[in-house]
């Protein structure tokens, strides 16, 4: 009676997903297969239900400890106390680049002496690797030594710490200023010894870490001496 | 699983908020929105560091400070419906941080007998699916795909129990039962199982479209090749 007849009908999305999950008998898979080679629509069905079913059997995620959850989710009050608390004391919390000073978590030429360790051993030994956060942000220092002195070099890592910046090193030689790279990473030259400040300027906070301290004497171990 | 008894809050077809809203809804102070907002993401911010290789008490500081700090940047956030990539990079970066930290502070403690190896160059080895920041590895391509388990996950919890209990049954277990048993479970004719699940696929594209119009629909040639490894063919 029509002479439409054209278009085939497409198969219901139940037997794409069948054939997705390989339930269809082989004659019937066949004949899907005929159709889809025709069909950019019911193709595209099947590879999203290919898709989505990969996605579902490999998820291997866990799910945090209640706990774990809880103690973030009081954050948030923390959050409000802290702005009513702001805004009560007229603070303008704007504008001002708010300073944290740093305490020190780490400093491995404290542990190895501690438990009677690695007095210099190998090539790495003669440096010092000192780590300090900050409130969220954590800066690693790297004394080593150098040309009549240690070189102080480091990096920065924070919610704020992309790599624009400036390092600034206070201590008994004068200041000196070093851009953060990209990486957020400083160095400066050689530096004598005394108490150093280093002030990490990011775009929101300035980080401090005080007293600082070169060491007065050149590496120990068996080094050039 | 946890797909079945976790799937939260809402039983039925209401609406889920979408990322952006509840960032915004936080910023107006809104704690329930934080809730749904920590709820929603948990999963994906504690996996990110668990997958990374850290140890639950490393993954549960990870955890801790990637919220911290999303709480600290609630107004700070250009892109409120990018929340979920700022998660996971933030994630991703605080697990390196820590890891590495971890890393550093063994080798250090352990230096006498480890000798030479044991100062920094070798202590990034133990991170391996974060390496470094900022670089295009195949770390990458893990964290998409933890996103998307994050995505499905998501609208599968907005769909009503029986879909939620079915589709957790056939898909995330790691020997699905025969349809026979799954209806026994749901108290459904065997016959109406495999009509069930595709209506309830149907109802997840159409969630996940509304969580996240491009989720899982631009299948191009080499993608899907990586994809569909573990699909039956």
């Amino acid at each position: 009676v029509s002479l439409t007849v054209s278009t085939p009908p497409h198969p219901p999305f139940e037997r794409l997903a069948d054939l997705a999950e390989g339930r269809l008998p082989a004659d019937q898979a066949a004949a899907l297969q005929a159709h889809l080679a025709t069909c950019a629509a019911c193709t595209s069905d099947l590879a999203w239900l290919r898709r989505v079913a990969a996605v579902m059997r490999s998820d291997v995620s866990q799910a945090a400890p209640e706990h774990v959850v809880n103690r973030a989710l009081r954050l948030f009050p923390q959050r409000q106390a802290a702005g009513a608390a702001a805004a009560a004391s007229g603070s303008p919390l704007a504008g001002l680049r708010e300073r944290l000073v740093a305490a020190l978590r780490f400093d491995s030429g404290a542990v190895p002496l501690a438990l009677g360790l690695r007095a210099g051993g190998g090539p790495g030994g003669q440096e010092r690797q000192l780590l300090y956060s900050a409130g969220a942000y954590e800066v690693e220092v790297r004394l080593t030594p150098g040309d009549g002195g240690w070189v102080v070099a480091g990096q920065v890592l924070g919610p704020d710490a992309d790599g624009a910046g400036t390092a600034t090193l206070d201590g008994p030689p004068g200041r000196v200023e070093a851009p953060l790279s990209p990486l957020s990473e400083f160095a400066f030259p050689a530096q004598p010894a005394g108490s150093y400040r280093l002030l990490l300027g990011l775009a929101g906070v300035e980080v401090a870490i005080d007293g600082l301290l070169v060491p007065a004497d050149g590496p120990a171990g068996p080094g050039p001496g | 699983v946890g797909v079945v008894t976790e799937a939260p809050q809402q039983e039925a077809d209401g609406v889920e908020p979408s990322d952006s809203d509840l960032v915004l809804a936080c910023r107006r102070g809104d704690a329930g929105a934080w809730e749904r907002l920590v709820r929603r993401f948990e999963r994906l911010v504690y996996t990110v560091p668990r997958r990374a290789g850290l140890g639950e008490e490393q993954a549960a500081d990870v955890f801790q400070q990637v919220f911290a700090l999303l709480v600290e940047h609630l107004d700070g956030l250009s892109q409120p419906d990018r929340v979920r990539a700022w998660l996971v990079t933030t994630a991703r970066r605080e697990s390196w941080r820590v890891g590495r930290r971890e890393a550093l502070i063994r080798a250090t403690t352990a230096g006498a007998s480890a000798g030479s190896e044991a100062d920094g160059a070798g202590a990034g080895n133990e991170v391996t699916l974060l390496d470094l920041p900022g670089d295009d590895s195949p770390a990458d391509e893990a964290l998409l795909r933890l996103e998307e388990q994050h995505l499905v996950r998501t609208a599968l919890g907005t769909l009503d129990g029986r879909c939620r209990t079915l589709l957790a049954l056939l898909f995330y277990c790691p020997e699905p039962p025969p349809y026979s048993e799954v209806a026994a479970t749901l108290g459904l004719p065997t016959g109406s199982i495999g009509p069930t699940r595709a209506r309830c696929l149907q109802k997840l594209r159409q969630r996940l479209r509304q969580l996240d119009p491009t989720a899982l629909e631009d299948v191009s040639p080499e993608r899907k090749g990586a994809l569909s490894v573990r699909a039956p063919r």
